[in-house]
């Protein structure tokens, strides 16, 4: 996908989707794919088909208080796609649970072999999913939001609807967490690149 | 390795799912643009399309959590039923919407209160664009604050002023919907064309749950009997949850690809469901500006709502 030429367009076919509804099919095809996987990595492939069309049915609807000023509108999917992952906490958390206390992820089942390699390479993973599975919602949904969804912080602020500051101080707070438990020194400051965001 | 690059790492191998998994979202999508564009020559009511959409009730109540599920017919001896006159038969249009007119009239509940909430149940389902036949219904619920409450949406109080304030003649009837549900762009809606007028009356009419509400409902379909080519569907018609009903309808323009359905059951008169039917036989293939790409007959039904339970309960999330 020619992610310019789709950003460019997106306020555009919010604005006349209020008379062509239709139109806002457009923006489906567009980041459909994106928060789909984003979905399926937090809460498994097969919710990820729901939440997805939940998420586009609640943009399509809330879609006349768009702030036709934003351009892209991928932050705001993926805003409305936490908000809806948010309510599915639990899920989220029994299963990052599982994967740190059994060394084997529930949730990738559907996607890798069992007789893969890749199911060892799992048990890797498991001290990190108990350090995500112990933050706070919105910590979490800060640091997935940079490390899955590649957002810039003020993209994630603005997903969110929370100040810029508070994307960095949460954003802090989650690495020093996870750092801690990966065994690295959680007094480890952030690069001046990713600060600079 | 640094933090962030093993939280990306961490199940990275999620695949991208590819066009037919992402299709049944994108159909859920468009069936909401069909009838957002329906109601784009109406009203916006609400924060859900389809609560308008279905234009049906089939509750009634007189308490807070009494509810009735016409599903199965299982009425309430306590709750207030139209009082619909068993000499009228549905011979034509005009006739059969005077009986519900009446039967509105005579309805008697009691009134909610600022903090309730009006919840909705109701089912649906539209055509499969793979086989071109209905897809499998599914069902919606919901609650609307019924007093005005910080954070969330309400509907009712709007819709109570609305049906309460009406005038009796279709123009201003359509005037006053749209001034209590303001479209939120220029969409041009004529009150001159019955199809306009009817698309306007059918997103408000439902079976009354209160008497005040009542004497509105009575007004609208009063100005649906007025409509030039007002009729009745002439063949046997069933609702989305199986209920056979009497489909009321008004002709088409010649450019409508659609018409629409009122629902209503036809021995206590209550609205239940409403229909989208082609109008005429067409065929468009066009994936991006169809609603439902493909060939059509006259007939076809495309989507179809209906009502389950219309009532108001104590909390959100709380079910009667």
């Amino acid at each position: 996908m020619n992610r310019t030429t789709a950003v460019e367009g997106d306020a555009e076919v919010i604005r006349r989707s209020l008379a062509q509804p239709e139109l806002f099919a457009q923006l489906y095809d567009r980041y459909a794919p994106d928060i789909h996987r984003y979905a399926a990595r937090r809460l498994g492939d097969g919710a990820a088909d729901d939440l997805t069309a939940d998420t586009f049915l609640a943009a399509f609807r809330t879609r006349s208080r768009y702030d036709l000023s934003r351009g892209n509108a991928r932050p705001w999917l993926y805003g409305i796609a936490a908000n809806l992952i948010g309510k599915q906490r639990r899920t989220e958390i029994r299963a990052l649970r599982a994967l740190a206390r059994t060394g084997t992820d529930p949730l990738a089942e559907s996607w890798v072999d069992r007789a893969d390699s890749r199911v060892d390479a799992q048990s890797a993973h498991a001290p990190l999913a108990g350090a995500l599975a112990g933050l706070s919602a919105g910590d979490r949904h800060v640091l997935l939001l940079v490390a899955w969804a590649d957002l810039s912080y003020p993209e994630v602020a603005e997903a969110l609807g929370i100040p810029l500051g508070t994307v960095r101080s949460r954003l802090n707070r989650a690495r020093r967490k996870v750092r801690s438990a990966l065994g690295a020194d959680p007094a480890f400051v952030v690069n001046a690149s990713e600060v600079a965001q | 390795m640094d933090d962030l690059t093993k939280v990306r790492e961490l199940r990275a191998e999620a695949p991208a799912p590819d066009r037919a998994r992402l299709a049944p979202g994108r159909m859920r999508l468009l069936d909401a643009a069909e009838n957002g564009r329906a109601l784009r020559r109406t009203v916006r009511i609400g924060r859900d399309w389809r609560f308008a959409a279905v234009g049906a009730v089939l509750a009634v109540t007189a308490s807070a959590v009494l509810a009735v599920n016409l599903a199965d017919h299982g009425g309430s001896d306590v709750s207030p039923k139209p009082a619909a006159s068993q000499s009228v038969k549905p011979g034509t249009a005009q006739e059969f919407l005077e009986a519900a007119a009446r039967a509105a009239e005579s309805v008697r509940g009691a009134e909610p209160q600022d903090d309730q909430w009006y919840y909705t149940k109701s089912i649906g389902a539209s055509v499969e664009p793979d086989t071109g036949e209905l897809g499998k219904p599914t069902t919606d619920e919901d609650w609307f604050t019924v007093g005005p409450r910080k954070g969330e949406e309400g509907d009712w109080r709007t819709y109570y002023r609305l049906v309460t304030h009406l005038p009796d003649d279709p123009q201003g009837i359509v005037r006053a919907i749209q001034e209590a549900y303001p479209p939120p762009d220029a969409y041009a809606l004529d009150s001159k064309k019955p199809t306009h007028v009817f698309s306007a009356i059918q997103s408000v009419t439902r079976t009354p749950l209160t008497s005040l509400e009542g004497k509105g409902q009575a007004k609208l379909y009063r100005a649906l009997a007025s409509l030039e080519g007002i009729e009745l569907v002439g063949h046997r018609v069933t609702d989305a949850a199986g209920r056979e009903v009497v489909a009321i309808t008004v002709k088409p323009e010649p450019k409508d690809r659609y018409r629409y359905e009122i629902l209503l059951q036809p021995d206590t008169y209550q609205v239940v469901g409403s229909r989208m039917v082609v109008a005429h036989d067409f065929t468009d293939t066009n994936e991006e500006t169809a609603f439902f790409p493909g060939t059509w007959k006259a007939g076809d039904v495309m989507n179809t709502g209906a009502s389950l339970v219309r009532t108001f309960v104590d909390d959100k999330n709380e079910r009667p």
